[in-house]
C-alpha cells in the first residue's frame, strides 16, 4: 500500500506544523514548525528537558502532540501509525536507535538480532544471512556474530542495535543521544559510519550534546528553547558567533 | 581520529565498503497484517504505570491525612465482614456515603461507575446461591459497601500516602522498607518493559509469527536487567549508609480527620457491645 503517491514533493519528509506539546503544567514545545528534507544530516540541540527527545517520540507515534501535526512523505504521522500495514512500512522506513539499548536488544545471538527484522520482510534466507554479514561488516563486529547481546559491552551493544536498525533498509535514521557514554575513539567510529549512511542517502536526525565532534558532518540543525525549535543550516550556525556559542554550550 | 573522517568528500571512499542493498530503496510493502497481542499489551502497562506514579485525585484541601484513609479502609472492611447485622451494614453504608461526599463529581461517578461494575461481576459469580435457596440480599450489599470502600481508598490515596500511613502506625521499618522496594522495582520494571515493547514495535515491521517466543525472550531478558538492577539498588543504599530509617512529610491532621477517626472507633464500639449483648 502506498499512501505517498499523491505527494508532489517528495524531498520533503518530515514536516512539523504548529506542533505542542506539554506534560501537565508543563509547556516543553509551543507551535514548533521545520521541514526536513530526503537526505539531510540534523542534529537536533538543545537544553536538557528541551523538546528533543518528545518530539522523536511524537514522531514515532509514543506521544501525543496537544495540537499540531507532524508530517511524513506528505500523511500524517498519525494517519501511517493507525493502520497496521502502513504502520510496518513506516517502521520499515524510519529506523530508530534508542538511547538506551539495553532495552532494543532481546535476542539470544547477535546474528538473530539483526535478523530480527529482515526474517519479517519474507527475504530469502541467504539474503538475510547476507545482510547480517553486511551489517555485522560495517561496523567490524563478525567476531561477535554468535554472541550474547546482554554480555557485549556498552559501545558494542549501539553498534549491534544500529546493524539490527540498518537491516531494514531504512530511508530515515532517528538516533537518540547514540554517542553518550561511549570513548572518543567509539564515537569517531559511530560518526563515520552516520557520516556514511548520509553519504549513501540516508536521512539522519540525530539528538546530540557533542556539537565539536558532528559540526563537519551536519547538514542542519534544528535548535530546541524557549519552547521553540529553529531549524538552521550548518553555514547559518557557523556564520552566527551567537548561535555557534550557544551551540557550543548545549 | 574524527578530523579524519569528518568532511563529506572522506567518506566518498569510504562509502564503497557499503553494500549495494543499503544503497537502494527498499520498496517494500507489507501483506495483510493485524497488531499482534504483544503490541496490544502497552496500554495495560502505561495504566499501571500511571497508577503507581499518581498523585491522590483529591486537592490538598479537600485531602484527609493518610492514616485516616487507611484506618477508615480498616475498620470498614473489619465491620462489614464481621458484622451481619442489617442496621450496622447502614451506619457503615452512612459513614462510606459521607466520605464520599466530600469527594469531587468527577472522582465520585468514576468510583460509583467501578463499584457498579465490579459488584455486576460478584453478581454473576453468586446467582447459583440464587437457585440453590442460600441467597442473601445483605451479602451483596456488604460487598457493594466493601467495593465502595476499597475503590474510595485506591482513588484518594497515592502510593506514598500508604507507605506514610503505615510509616505512622508504627509498621516495623524492614516491613515498609520491602513494601516500598517492591514497587520501585514494580515501576522501572514497568517503565523497562514499556520501552522494550516500544523497540519491539519499531522493529516490527512484517508479520512475527512466533509471539510466545518473542515474549518469552523479552520477559528472559527483563529478568537479568532487573536483577542487575537490584544488585545496583542495594549497593547504593549501602553507599548511603541507609540504617532502615524512613524520612519523610510530615501532614497535618486537620478537625475532618479527628470526626472521621471518631466515628470509625465509635462504630467499632457498637459493634463489640451489640456483640456482647
Amino acid at each position: 500500500m502506498d499512501i505517498t503517491e499523491n505527494t508532489n514533493d517528495t524531498e520533503k519528509l518530515f514536516s512539523i506544523h504548529n506542533l505542542t506539546f506539554g506534560y501537565q503544567d508543563k509547556n516543553v514545545l509551543n507551535e514548533v514548525n521545520f521541514t526536513i528534507n530526503r537526505g539531510e544530516f540534523v542534529c537536533f540541540m538543545g537544553p536538557n528537558g528541551g523538546g528533543k527527545s518528545t518530539l522523536l517520540q511524537m514522531m514515532l507515534g509514543f506521544l501525543k502532540q496537544q495540537s499540531g501535526d507532524i508530517f511524513y512523505k506528505g500523511c500524517n504521522v498519525t494517519e501511517w501509525l493507525n493502520d497496521p500495514q502502513l504502520k510496518r512500512e513506516y517502521h520499515q522506513q524510519v529506523g530508530i536507535l534508542f538511547q538506551n539499548v539495553d532495552i532494543q536488544l532481546f535476542n539470544s545471538t547477535v546474528y538473530d538480532e539483526i535478523a530480527f527484522g529482515p526474517k519479517q520482510m519474507d527475504i530469502p534466507e541467504e539474503e538475510i544471512e547476507n545482510r547480517v554479514n553486511d551489517c555485522l561488516n560495517i561496523f567490524g563486529l563478525n567476531h561477535l556474530k554468535e554472541n550474547v547481546p546482554y554480555h557485549l559491552s556498552g559501545g558494542e551493544k549501539r553498534e549491534v542495535a544500529l546493524a539490527s536498525v540498518l537491516a531494514l533498509n531504512p530511508d530515515v535514521i532517528l538516533l537518540d543521544e547514540p554517542l553518550v557514554g561511549l570513548t572518543y575513539g567509539n564515537r569517531a567510529k559511530l560518526l563515520r559510519v552516520f557520516g556514511q549512511l548520509n553519504h549513501i542517502g540516508k536521512t539522519i536526525i540525530m539528538i546530540t550534546h557533542y556539537f565539536d565532534q558532528v559540526k563537519d558532518l551536519a547538514t542542519d540543525y534544528v535548535i530546541f528553547g524557549n519552547h521553540d525549535a529553529q531549524k538552521k543550516t550548518r553555514a547559518q550556525v557557523l556564520e552566527d558567533p551567537e548561535l555557534l556559542q550557544i551551540v557550543s554550550e548545549y | 581520529m574524527v578530523s579524519d573522517h569528518s568532511s563529506h568528500n572522506d567518506y566518498e571512499s569510504t562509502t564503497d565498503s557499503m553494500p549495494q542493498w543499503l544503497i537502494h530503496d527498499e520498496n517494500y510493502h507489507p501483506n495483510s497484517v493485524k497488531n499482534s497481542g504483544l503490541l496490544k499489551s502497552e496500554g495495560i502497562i502505561v495504566k499501571l504505570l500511571d497508577r503507581l506514579q499518581a498523585e491522590s485525585s483529591v486537592s490538598k484541601n479537600h485531602r484527609l491525612h493518610p492514616v485516616t484513609y487507611l484506618v477508615n479502609l480498616i475498620v470498614a472492611l473489619f465491620i462489614l465482614s464481621y458484622t451481619s447485622l442489617v442496621y450496622v451494614v447502614w451506619a457503615v453504608g452512612i459513614i462510606e456515603a459521607a466520605m464520599l461526599i466530600t469527594l469531587p463529581g468527577e472522582l465520585l461517578i468514576k468510583i460509583l461507575k467501578r463499584s457498579f461494575w465490579l459488584l455486576l461481576l460478584d453478581a454473576l459469580v453468586y446467582i447459583p446461591s440464587f437457585f440453590l435457596g442460600t441467597f442473601n440480599w445483605l451479602f451483596l450489599i456488604k460487598m457493594f459497601l466493601i467495593l465502595i470502600a476499597s475503590i474510595t481508598y485506591a482513588s484518594s490515596t497515592s502510593v506514598f500516602d500508604f507507605i506514610i500511613a503505615l510509616k505512622q502506625l508504627h509498621v516495623p521499618n524492614f516491613m515498609i522498607f520491602q513494601f516500598d522496594i517492591f514497587v520501585k522495582h514494580l515501576h522501572v520494571l514497568g517503565m523497562q518493559l514499556l520501552q522494550m515493547l516500544h523497540a519491539v514495535e519499531c522493529r516490527t515491521v512484517g508479520d512475527s509469527r512466533s509471539h510466545r517466543k518473542l515474549w518469552s525472550l523479552i520477559v528472559g531478558n527483563l529478568y537479568l536487567q532487573m536483577v542487575e538492577l537490584g544488585k545496583e539498588l542495594f549497593d547504593a543504599l549501602e553507599a548511603r549508609a541507609f540504617t532502615g530509617k524512613y524520612a519523610y512529610m510530615v501532614h497535618k491532621i486537620k478537625s475532618t480527620d479527628i470526626l472521621v477517626l471518631c466515628a470509625d472507633v465509635l462504630a467499632i464500639i457498637a459493634v463489640i457491645i451489640i456483640q456482647i449483648h
